[in-house]
């Protein structure tokens, strides 16, 4: 078990220093300079701070871009040409490349390029929403999907199985774009139960959950469904039965562990879900969460802050794939990783 | 599988034994599969609509992707609305006869003129018994192509007086209503009529001015444009809702089925390779994939074009780009399995190369589920399109697709909840019956649910 867990270790420090490099080079490769617009005033500064004169990997056709004539060019240190293609170098110190993960690994994801703030600093003062809204919303999925999935696996093929699974199909079906307006519309403009934007006490936070938290409770009902009935048909179900167990005990102590599985595995895969709907679910409830960062600096070409978050991202969603990984020893003691 | 089709045919001992293919049979239980059927037809149906996107916006709505209403807006559904491109013309007789629109008689035609016309010609409308005044019921049933309250000294707008409005009993809260007899002469609810604005008026008169003296004379005269009813309402530009819901189907499932062929592609080959090659080879492959489900692709995804921009073939190819994972993995379990049975050994006996025996022999055999696949991918896809496209990074303007239809809809969900609920509905109805039919497909095709 400490093998794979230490293996998985080194495989998600793989994952993620890909991750960076891709993001690293999309956002550097951006043709518009993000010192240029608001930071007039200290353009050659503000390049100067975020290296963004410099390129990004040690070898390189050209600067990512256009030099502002009023600063100081950097100078590439060799320069050649094989046929028509031109090609210089730099030193590995020298390049952002270097310079990010340097940081990086100093604990430090860099100034913002719009405000004064470290991305480290918003990112901390955003994510506590993000994950209230992420724990809750997958909350009200286990809550809802679970019981709903068993109650339909043991009952199939009556009119409560296929009513329960129509209503999941709907669940799954209904964008979270449309319902959380949806919900807006009545729960808060028509019914004024919630108030439809705006985050101060835990109350403007239901709203929210259950628009990001409703399509995973019918996913998860169809997986737990499905699930259920794969396992209550298998011998040491009909075994407990035979001994006397209530049909209380059988469900619950012995059917709930393998009808659960397809659950958890789904778990990696609705974490990484999750934090995408929360980007939606933080813009249509106009939550100060990591989402709405996100999308802000995105279309405010702050791209520090875009890497950052998607950093703050993948690092969630690697460690979290891993302990679900590892959970799944836990509750199957079938799997075997080693 | 043999299926000895006596009992249907009434017993008969003569019959023939016929054997049914793997894929009639799929298609006899898939038939069967109500939810399927229903979810087939809905997606039909919206199919034909984005074909027929060309002759449903020019001879059905006839409105423009992207004419304007600008006057009242949004209106809710049922208004009318006067279209400037696909316009059909009322003849000019009965109240629209020259020297009816003509009322100053001066032998032209003028802007005001116009926009009496067409007052009157709502008025009439509204006025279903046709005695000339607007009752209560008539003016709490009026479609609402109404000018917007500012136009409309001492009378409030239809929308605030129908939300004011009392019980049929206490007629005084018909605010325009001026003599209080609890009906409207034209003279008053002309005034809240305003189915062309000054300025649409004057683009009519332009264009039958043949001469350009702004003014339309007798020869001039064919007619007015036939105002159309705008069945899902405008939205905040006075667009016509049901018309650009139509063409969002269009790239809604466009942008659906060719990120799904994109990921086909990629999913099938890589798949099929590493599952028919094996070793080291698949070890690798594998190891690729899983690496891929660990990334947050969708979150890359805002990155790429948040910093590139989003053209709509980057969208498709990015979107399909991120979908193979599952696929390549169902495949290469089916190419596992089947590359062991004879029917691989003879084609290679034969001498067929290792491409054709994994398209032309693994392939084929492995259609099923690759199908059922393929259709919950297209959802799925359809979903991200239009995820994207409502935080405003996916299908740019002048194009538009339920996903931006969605995020259009979101912010004027207080005045015109209309839009929102007309675009959700048409996104979830679509994904919805795909999900049906997927499931359905799934059910005909597996062979572990096969035995009824």
């Amino acid at each position: 078990m400490s093998r794979f867990i230490i293996k998985r270790l080194f495989g998600s420090v793989f994952v993620l220093l890909t991750i960076v490099t891709l993001a690293l080079w999309i956002t550097r490769m951006a043709p518009s300079n993000p010192c240029l617009k608001e930071r007039a005033t200290n353009t050659c500064g503000c390049i100067a701070v975020h290296k963004l004169d410099r390129p990004v990997f040690p070898v390189y056709l050209s600067v990512p871009l256009e030099p502002v004539a009023a600063c100081d060019a950097w100078e590439p240190v060799s320069e050649f040409s094989v046929g028509p293609v031109h090609i210089l170098t730099a030193g590995w110190g020298d390049t952002q490349y270097f310079h990010y993960v340097d940081q990086l690994l100093h604990g430090s994801l860099g100034d913002s390029m719009k405000t004064d703030r470290s991305v480290l600093e918003t990112l901390s003062s955003a994510l506590p929403y993000t994950l209230q809204l992420g724990l809750q919303a997958l909350f009200v999925a286990l809550l809802i999907g679970v019981p709903a999935g068993l109650y339909a696996g043991l009952r199939q093929n009556t009119m409560a199985d296929y009513s329960t699974m129509t209503l999941a199909m709907v669940g799954v079906s209904i964008p979270n774009f449309v319902l959380g307006p949806l919900l807006i519309m009545f729960f808060a403009l028509d019914l004024g139960w919630f108030r439809p934007n705006g985050w101060d006490s835990w109350m403007d936070s239901v709203l929210p959950s259950i628009t990001l938290g409703l399509y995973y409770a019918a996913y998860i009902a169809r997986l737990t469904r499905g699930g259920m009935l794969e396992v209550i048909r298998k011998d040491f179900i009909r075994t407990a039965r035979a001994k006397g167990l209530t049909e209380h005990a059988v469900v619950i102590t012995h059917a709930m562990r393998g009808a659960i599985l397809p659950v958890v595995s789904y778990m990696g895969p609705a974490v990484a879900a999750l934090l995408a709907g929360s980007v939606v679910v933080e813009e249509i409830f106009n939550l100060p969460g990591v989402g709405k960062l996100f999308v802000r600096a995105a279309l405010n070409r702050d791209y520090n802050m875009v890497l950052g978050t998607v950093i703050l991202y993948s690092t969630v969603l690697v460690f979290l794939n891993l302990l679900v990984d590892i959970l799944y020893t836990v509750i199957d003691p079938r799997v075997n990783y080693d | 599988m043999i299926d000895p089709q006596t009992k249907e045919d009434g017993g008969a001992a003569t019959q023939l034994v016929v054997g049914t293919s793997l894929w009639k049979d799929a298609f006899r239980r898939l038939r069967k599969n109500r939810a399927a059927m229903a979810g087939l037809l809905v997606v039909t149906f919206m199919a034909i609509c984005a074909l027929g996107y060309p002759v449903i916006s020019s001879s059905i709505t006839r409105f423009s992707l992207d004419e304007q209403h600008l006057f009242v807006v949004p209106k809710p559904p049922g208004s009318r609305s006067v279209p400037s491109t696909y316009y059909k013309l009322m003849p000019p007789v009965g109240p629209l006869a020259f020297d009816n629109v003509d009322t100053d008689g001066d032998g032209f035609i003028s802007e005001s003129e116009v926009e009496q016309a067409y007052r009157q010609y709502e008025f009439a409308q509204i006025d279903t018994d046709g005695d000339g005044l607007l009752n209560y019921e008539e003016y709490v049933n009026a479609p609402l192509s109404l000018a917007p309250p500012e136009f409309i000294p001492n009378c409030a707008s239809w929308q605030i007086a129908k939300r004011s409005m009392a019980p049929p009993e206490d007629r005084s809260v018909f605010e325009c209503d001026a003599n209080a007899d609890g009906m409207m002469e034209f003279e008053q609810a002309g005034k809240l009529i305003a189915l062309v604005s000054a300025s649409e008026a004057r683009n009519i008169l332009n264009r039958f001015d043949g001469d350009s003296d702004l003014g339309i004379s007798k020869q001039e005269y064919v007619g007015l444009p036939r105002p159309e009813i705008n069945r899902l309402g405008t939205d905040k530009l006075g667009r016509d809702l049901l018309t650009r819901l139509v063409f969002g189907a269009r790239i809604s499932l466009a942008v659906g089925l060719l990120a799904t062929l994109v990921s086909l592609l990629i999913g099938v080959s890589w798949g099929a390779t590493a599952g028919f090659l094996g070793g080291k080879v698949d070890n690798i492959m594998m190891r690729i994939v899983d690496v891929m489900y660990g990334m947050p692709f969708m979150i890359l995804i805002i990155l790429l074009v948040s910093v590139f921009g989003s053209d709509i073939v980057i969208l498709f190819v990015a979107l399909g780009a991120i979908q193979w994972l599952t696929m390549a993995r169902i495949v290469r379990g089916q190419v596992i399995s089947l590359k062991e049975q004879e029917f691989v050994e003879a084609a290679r006996c034969i001498g067929v190369s290792t491409p054709g025996i994994i398209f032309k022999h693994l392939i084929p055999n492995a259609l099923g589920p690759i199908i059922v696949y393929t259709t919950l991918t297209v959802p799925a896809v359809m979903l991200e399109e239009a995820f994207l496209s409502f935080l405003g990074l996916g299908i740019q303007a002048p194009l538009t697709s339920w996903g931006a239809l969605a995020s259009e809809g979101r912010q004027v969900m207080g005045t015109a909840p209309w839009v929102i609920i007309a675009s959700g509905a048409a996104l979830a109805i679509t994904l919805m019956s795909l999900n049906f039919l997927g499931d359905g497909l799934r059910d005909a095709l597996d062979p572990q649910v096969r035995k009824d």
